[in-house]
């Protein structure tokens, strides 16, 4: 059972991999996913299920044969619980950007230029920092004029 | 001890705390600065505590060693929580004066308390697995650091900080679960009982899974292949907090380095690892300084420095290799750390003021800081000089325990290029000097005020020269916390209960106390010598 699984794991990494690479945020997005679920399922593999399945409640200390070991499911609910976060978290980042420049492939975003920075993040510029008020509404902001990027899903 | 959760606690209640408390932006301050400054005075404590009394552990909800999730502090995590406390509280005094109206209303302190608490975190679990869920937490906490205010330069920035983390985050479970698979434990102290115990025919799979771990933790300290995303994430975090980014956040890949690399995997053929570190730490030192001097922004210059001071700390742990200076080594890593964290803070807390004086970060458009402020001028020089290696201050006596290393273990390249390495360093801070402070006066003052910034800039400069100065009893709390990551039977017995190692744990690592005969030659440099013979 260890070898299909193992192949199932290498071609979500290599299918990560090429979403990764491609020029378009919202599949760097489901990369980074396929990339948490291939890690899951190799820390199942590694947990050793295919040799002991039986659910690891103890009524007897001493039969312990054949119980799956606990911890690397533990370890898995952990991961998904954060990755599942760090995923969403970066899908908004994603979006705020799309939002922001019109665009979600990384390689057209600007060049950090020094007329930004000293205006977008030089916290004291001469006129003090200037607070992006409206900044929380998405309508509000540099609205997509070609939402062209989106497509590509 | 069960009272050591309280470096994760205090963060983790008053983070949900000040996040309630977001309307009333004064007790907002008031509870944030008394958790900082109590913690800070427990972890004062604690390190007194533990360097009379021995590593204290805590096992969380009270299950059996290898099993349950410990909590460890030996002296090399105690040091670590007293810097990481200390340049909190002083980066948190200086937010207060720094943080605008729009920053503290997106939970600003909150989101400070939560990269503290990830940071704490890191340094006082004992399981490898928490490590990951403790570098998680830290990095969510610095995600919303980075992204406060929102500008489109931050939002930018931060996505691409995000996207490196998750890779690194996913080849971290990688590593935990080939480890896990192979050895069966995650807890470091059996971690380093048993790869120590195992047959040669399956030490190399615990090699190949401790090489992924090393790309995780490079990725973390920005080392050598992997540094790219630092220069330019770095410049667009808050003044203040980018005085802790800078000092703490890369250094928790370095302690991971040390934890791991030293003291835990002890497995047939550990040492390629360690070898491995002393290539990459010639190239980061070099690459990150030769970045730094064709840099014009004094924040892109600043975080270049970060890379190529991290090459040191790396070519400290690369030297471990060699079992004759192992503890040197080791120990002039951790004083370097120390060195390393309060100027490399203390600079971007300058820069910082240096830029609300002369109102950009632009070095070319700065100049005239000198007849502005004298007093951020004569810090900078200080710190600046610190960070070069000039002797009076810290930065003299810690590079000087690195190369001694160095040199006795004949690694001369590596020397070579330390050495290179702070002349060009040297170059940069006075181009930093020359523009930003020495050269006439080219834009109006832009007239804010600075005075409460350099209060607590002013703590850390002190603590530069105190450190170079009267190196001594740094130098031998260093030597000690050395010798506990070395030689880990202390760690494993206070984790495990006693009896549980074998005889076999320091084979090739080398024995504590071997190189006692280099040191003196560094007992006698320290210029401000104290009592007592090192270490």
């Amino acid at each position: 059972m260890e070898l299909p699984l193992a192949l199932v794991i290498g071609f979500l990494f290599a299918c990560g991999t090429y979403a990764i690479l491609r020029p378009n945020l919202i599949r760097v997005v489901l990369g980074f996913g396929m990339y948490s679920n291939a890690v899951n399922l190799l820390m199942i593999v590694c947990g050793g299920y295919a040799k002991s399945t039986a659910a690891p409640f103890v009524a007897d200390a001493k039969q312990t044969a054949g119980l799956m070991d606990p911890l690397p499911p533990d370890i898995i609910l952990t991961a998904i619980v954060i990755s599942f976060a760090v995923g969403a978290l970066f899908l908004i980042v994603c979006y705020r950007v799309y939002l922001d420049h019109g665009t979600d492939n990384p390689e057209e975003l600007p060049q950090d230029d020094p007329a930004e920075e000293a205006g977008g993040i030089g916290f004291f510029g001469a006129g003090g920092y200037v607070a992006p008020s409206s900044g929380h509404e998405p309508g509000s902001h540099a609205s997509p004029s070609t939402p062209h990027a989106m497509k590509a899903v | 001890m069960n009272h050591l959760i309280a470096v994760i606690l205090v963060p983790f209640i008053t983070a949900m705390v000040t996040a309630l408390l977001n309307g009333w932006p004064r007790l907002e301050k008031a509870v944030s600065l008394l958790s900082c400054l109590g913690l800070t005075a427990y972890v004062f404590w604690l390190t007194g505590y533990v360097d009379q009394h021995g590593i204290q552990v805590s096992m969380i909800g009270g299950y059996a060693a290898p099993f349950g999730i410990a909590f460890v502090a030996d002296r090399l995590a105690c040091i670590m929580l007293c810097l990481s406390m200390g340049v909190g509280s002083v980066a948190m005094v200086y937010s207060m004066w720094t943080a605008t109206t729009t920053q503290q209303k997106y939970f600003f302190y909150p989101l400070f308390h939560v990269v503290l608490l990830g940071v704490n975190w890191a340094f006082i679990t004992g399981d490898l697995f928490n490590l990951f869920v403790a570098y998680e937490v830290m990095l969510i906490g610095s995600y919303g650091m980075m992204m406060v205010g929102a500008s489109k330069a931050q939002v930018r920035q931060t996505m691409k900080y995000v996207a490196i983390n998750i890779v690194g985050g996913s080849l971290f479970v990688v590593g935990i679960a080939f480890i896990y698979a192979t050895v069966g434990t995650v807890n470091m102290a059996d971690l380093a009982v048993r790869t120590a115990a195992l047959p040669p025919a399956r030490a190399g799979m615990v090699t190949v899974a401790s090489l992924v771990l090393l790309v995780v933790f490079a990725l973390k300290a920005a080392a050598f292949p992997v540094f790219f995303w630092l220069p330019d994430s770095y410049p667009v975090v808050p003044p203040g907090v980018n005085g802790y980014f800078a000092g703490l956040l890369t250094k928790v890949g370095v302690y991971s380095l040390l934890r791991m690399f030293v003291m835990v995997f002890r497995q047939d053929g550990h040492e390629m690892a360690t070898q491995i570190l002393l290539v990459m730490s010639g190239f980061t030192m070099l690459l990150g300084v030769l970045g730094a001097m064709c840099q014009w922004d004094i924040r892109r210059i600043l975080s270049w420095h970060i890379i190529s001071q991290v090459g040191y700390m790396v070519m400290g742990v690369g030297l471990s290799a060699n079992s004759a200076i192992a503890q040197m080594a080791i120990a002039g890593t951790i004083f370097y750390v120390v060195h390393h964290i309060v100027v490399k803070s203390s600079l971007f807390l300058v820069g910082g003021i240096a830029e609300r004086v002369t109102g950009t970060q632009q070095l070319k458009q700065m100049g005239g800081a000198l007849d502005i402020a004298p007093g951020v001028a004569g810090f900078f020089l200080i710190a600046g000089l610190s960070l070069a290696g000039m002797p009076p201050f810290s930065g003299f006596m810690s590079k000087f325990v690195l190369l001694r290393a160095g040199v006795t273990g004949g690694n001369w390249v590596v020397v070579f290029v330390a050495v290179i390495t702070s002349f060009f360093t040297l170059y940069s801070m006075s181009k930093i000097w020359n523009y930003a402070f020495w050269r006439e006066r080219s834009r109006p003052w832009a007239g804010q005020s600075y005075r409460g910034m350099m209060v607590p800039t002013g703590v850390l400069i002190a603590f530069t020269i105190v450190l170079g100065l009267f190196a001594q009893p740094f130098l031998r709390l260093a030597a000690d916390a050395a010798d506990d990551v070395i030689d880990p039977r202390a760690y494993i017995q206070a984790v495990l209960g006693p009896g549980s190692w074998t005889p076999s744990l320091t084979e090739g690592k080398g024995e504590p106390g071997t190189s006692l005969a280099a040191w003196d030659s560094v007992a006698q440099a320290s210029p401000g010598r104290l009592e007592g013979s090192v270490p």
